[in-house]
């Protein structure tokens, strides 16, 4: 029966039947309607005036409490809605199992008369839900007065507790409970507060060496120390806000976790983790003796704030670990479970922010796996209820050297390099961000490494493939364990994180030198729990992911493009007088590693550090009133391709070759979130070229440079290079290329590009 | 990243003059390369997007497995004194003493696997038994799997792909190309490890 037809019949009954059981009446079809009474208890009444209403007519005053029906029966399968028309005097009644479908004689209708229990809330930042004897829940979300909806009868007990509070606050309950009497309640003050912290206070004792996390030129059981301030400025979220991660979920896809370890116990999720070599839900390295890379990830997303070691970005993050990384023959399959694709054995699919601190150095042009990015595109548009997962992924630690047999791909990258006069390692680097085709799509944000200093850490990977950067810290050595006369890098700060446990195992022992006093046991490490030479853009990837987390704490609505433009108009621009590496030759000196660019919308840009190190204080600031999902749909141009032209590329000149695409108005994307070019080059050594674009407002990126790691490999074909640079900027207009050779002895032609352009 | 320092360290010592000179090296070591694959039988063809492949008979790849040496991991297979050609993460690749088919062997508790060059970047990869495979209709993967002797190792959905795995004594090579010849078959390719995701 549909509900328009039983209003009807509703209608009619009321005038046809006083029965109070089961009954029958006329129908307009002639057909017998079946009714049935409708009542309850009412409980509590002392004053004289209630009277109940049901479906907006039918009047029935109670003079006492007792059970009681309607005089008029209602049809079956009519919906009924019993409501207090008077409330007696001095008292306040409330209903119970007040509404429903009739389908038989309804007789648990509870009235309730007495008095009302409130109160006022104070200091709630969040949604509040208060339940009054263990039931008659209230949501709050505003700090005013309150009161439940059910009434309490005199001389009956009340008893109000918060049954559930915003993650970041503790919210307090006064004069919560006791007997009701003939009044009503209304002195329950719930008051609210952060539940702030400092990381100077907190009782985990390596927290103040953790220098990403508060800068204080600490030495990080490291010889010397950094600057002070350069840092994540997290504290402000701590202290302010008190968000912690709570709430969201993050995949540590590496080598392992010790799910069990000290530090981190407390925030791994229970049975979510797996481990790929045994099919079990224990990810714990077994296999490497000398370090579990993913255990020293974790800790640096989600320490937990207890009494030991340090803690993570986000202390109070959830953690699983896929020991990906840990396969001899690691499949597409298995990435792709681990990386939020899989359900059941790997259960990844419930996931937020997926931590990537690897990556492959290919020396030649290498296309990413179809399926593999096919993945990611599912994981953006579908994962967290459709807001997307977050791939955060390591940039790459190339830049002098890229792990090469013999390195000498980096032979002529090492030749631009030197140190500056701050002590920080410039020239252009070895490996490009480019390098890695998982860096060139735009689902992931690829982080470069800072050191203690506050700036580029010497090994850490440049290209225009970098979102944003974050600390990963230098090496952390002490020359009495290490050795004296190394570059300075080797004695600065390393990161302080979780290390496998026990001195048997894990990256800090008692059975080999491993550099640093803290690593070979000493105090306070001394069940080499942990360890201070973490480092890497594998070090600075999970730092931003542990940042995320706290963003998305502070609003869970972010969709990952939200996530990523926040990080990007917050990041703080470090090193900002860092000068430009130019490489003089014929036609004049060519800027081979720009300054720091400033895009047409403001943007600013840098291949070391894309748009600046990440400000957690600055981002959750700008999260927690964000409204989610205003950019609309993602989109992209499609591949707009050049005709051949099998330009010649002129040796070693800065004037290069250059070519025009034209990107219509009506191509699809107005505004740009990124660019892709594909470009296909022959050559004998495409290390010499660098490939840079220019935009129609002519903000120029370099997406390769000159003299790196590609020296030993000829051709690209069709290889996929992504800048970050033009952000924000409009996507149509005249698109340019420039080729530029850097050596004197290879020679070549540009074939032919493509450009597309992701957007909205 | 825990091994870098090493490296880092020697590296600022040396003069960057000396990299200046250091280009004929390199080359060098791509003559030595290109003629080292040259010595190489070549067996058949893989095509996969813009890539192409030519099996590698003589070559040869093992898994080192929990804490096994390099020399432990070739003594499994019975390949103790086979020449290494090169690494891939946990995967040794060897010039063996014979030729074989495209196919995973298993030797003991150890499996050996089959190699490929890619003929363009001259950078050698490992068959590791597993085919990718997205059917014109997922309700057909099951009589794939079957008709084509194959074992069902992933199925997702979302990417409308199946990952099968070859039973013993398949020749890989030759299961693609039977998949790629099956009308319920939208595309197959053997999975190739050109490169290992390593910890950064």
């Amino acid at each position: 029966m549909n509900m328009r037809f039983g209003v009807v019949l509703a209608a009619l009954a009321f005038g046809l039947s006083g029965c109070k059981g089961g009954g029958t009446s006329g129908s307009p079809s002639g057909m017998p309607t079946v009714t049935y009474s409708v009542g309850g208890t009412v409980t509590g009444l002392t004053g004289a005036g209630l009277v109940l209403r049901v479906n907006g007519a039918g009047n029935l005053a109670i003079a006492a409490g007792g059970s009681f029906a309607f005089a008029s029966p209602i049809p079956a399968g009519t919906i009924y809605t019993v409501t207090v028309f008077a409330q007696p005097a001095g008292q306040t009644c409330t209903v119970a199992n007040g509404s429903g479908t009739v389908t038989a004689p309804v007789t648990n209708i509870a009235v309730t008369c007495g008095v009302t229990i409130g109160g006022t809330v104070t200091g709630l930042s969040g949604t509040l839900v208060l339940r009054n004897n263990g039931g008659n829940d209230l949501t709050i979300a505003t700090n005013s007065a309150f009161t439940f909806s059910n009434a309490v009868v005199t001389g009956s007990p009340y008893n109000v507790r918060v049954f559930s509070k915003p993650s970041n606050q503790s919210c307090n309950v006064a004069n919560g409970s006791g007997t009701v009497g003939a009044t009503n309640v209304t002195n329950v003050t719930v008051t609210c507060a952060v539940n702030g912290f400092s990381i100077g206070t907190v009782s985990d004792p390596l927290a103040t060496q953790q220098w990403h996390l508060k800068n204080t030129g600490q030495f990080a059981f490291a010889d010397s120390g950094g600057v002070a301030d350069m840092d994540i400025n997290v504290d402000p979220v701590y202290s302010t806000f008190g968000f912690t991660g709570s709430g969201v979920i993050t995949a540590v896809v590496d080598t392992g976790l010790e799910i069990a370890h000290e530090d981190l116990a407390a925030n791994v999720v229970s049975g979510g983790s797996w481990n790929f070599l045994n099919n079990t839900t224990d990810p714990t390295n077994t296999i490497d003796a000398d370090g579990d890379h993913g255990t020293s990830v974790a800790g640096l997303i989600a320490a937990a704030r207890n009494t030991v070691g340090g803690i993570g970005v986000a202390p109070r993050a959830s953690l699983k670990g896929f020991n990906f990384l840990s396969i001899a023959t690691p499949s597409v399959s298995q990435f792709i479970s681990a990386t939020g694709g899989s359900s059941s054995n790997p259960n990844s699919s419930d996931v937020h922010i997926v931590n990537e601190s690897f990556g492959i150095s290919p020396t030649n042009d290498t296309a990413i796996i179809p399926s593999v990015e096919n993945h990611l595109i599912f994981g953006v548009n579908q994962l967290r209820g459709g807001k997307g997962a977050l791939y955060v992924k390591a940039a790459g630690n190339g830049f002098y050297d890229m792990g090469v047999t013999g390195n000498a791909n980096c032979f002529s990258a090492r030749a631009t390099q030197s140190l500056a006069s701050d002590g920080t390692l410039t020239g252009l680097s070895c490996e490009n961000a480019n390098f890695d085709p998982e860096n060139v799509v735009p689902y992931q944000i690829v982080v470069g490494a800072t050191n203690a200093s506050g700036v580029r850490s010497s090994y850490s990977s440049a290209g225009s493939a970098i979102w944003v950067s974050a600390p990963g810290g230098e090496f952390g050595r002490n020359a009495a364990q290490f050795g004296a006369g190394g570059p300075a890098a080797d004695y600065q700060p390393a990161m302080v994180t979780t290390d496998q446990s026990t001195c048997a195992k894990g990256y800090s022992t008692n059975t080999v030198q491993n550099g640093s006093a803290f690593d070979n046991g000493a105090a306070p490490n001394a069940a080499c729990n942990y360890t201070n030479g973490m480092n890497g853009t594998s070090s600075a990837t999970p730092v931003t992911v542990g940042v995320i987390a706290l963003m998305l704490e502070a609003n869970p609505a972010l969709t990952w493009r939200d996530v990523k433009h926040i990080l990007a108009m917050t990041a703080r621009q470090i090193d900002s007088g860092r000068a430009a590496v130019s490489i003089a030759l014929t036609g004049g000196s060519y800027v081979a590693e720009p300054q720091w660019t400033t895009n047409l919308v403001g943007r600013h840009f840098h291949n070391w550090y894309g748009f600046g190190m990440v400000d957690a204080s600055a981002a959750v600031n700008m999260a927690r009133t964000y409204t989610a999902g205003q950019f609309g749909t993602f989109t992209n141009t499609g591949f707009i391709a050049s005709p051949t032209l099998n330009f010649p590329i002129p040796e070693a000149s800065a004037v290069g070759v250059e070519n025009t695409l034209n990107v219509p108005v009506t191509a699809g994307v107005q505004v740009i979130e990124a660019v892709q070019i594909s470009v296909n080059v022959t050559h004998t050594a495409v290390g010499d070229l660098g490939i840079e674009l220019i935009s129609p407002s002519g903000t120029r990126s370099v997406v390769k440079n000159i003299r790196d790691g590609f020296a030993k490999s000829n051709d690209l074909n069709g290889m996929v290079l992504l800048s970050n640079a033009f952000y924000g900027e409009t996507a149509a207009g005249n698109w340019k290329i420039k080729v530029v050779d850097g050596e004197a002895i290879d020679t070549g032609t540009l074939v032919s590009w493509s450009i597309r352009i992701f957007g909205h | 990243m825990k091994f870098f320092v090493v490296a880092l360290g020697l590296a600022w010592a040396a003069s960057p003059v000396l990299a200046l000179e250091a280009r004929k090296p390199a080359q060098d070591e791509v003559a030595e390369r290109t003629a080292l694959l040259l010595t190489l039988q070549r067996g058949k063809q893989i095509t996969i997007g813009r890539e192409q492949y030519r099996h590698l008979p003589e070559v040869f790849a093992a898994e080192r497995k929990g804490n096994q040496t390099q020399q432990h991991a070739l003594d499994a297979v019975g390949a103790g004194a086979a020449q290494v050609l090169e690494t891939k993460g946990r995967l040794v690749l060897y010039r063996g003493s014979a030729a074989g088919t495209a196919l995973v062997a298993r030797v003991g508790a150890s499996s050996v696997y089959p190699t490929v060059v890619n003929l363009r970047t001259q950078a050698l990869g490992v068959l590791t038994g597993t085919l990718i495979v997205k059917p014109k209709s997922f309700g057909d993967a099951a009589n794939i799997a079957s008709q084509h002797g194959l074992e069902p190792v992933k199925e997702f959905a979302h990417i409308g792909t199946v990952f099968y795995r070859a039973k013993a004594n398949a020749d890989i090579v030759d299961l693609a190309a039977a998949l790629r010849a099956d009308p319920r078959v939208e595309t197959a390719y053997p999975e190739i490890i050109e490169h290992v995701r390593r910890p950064r």
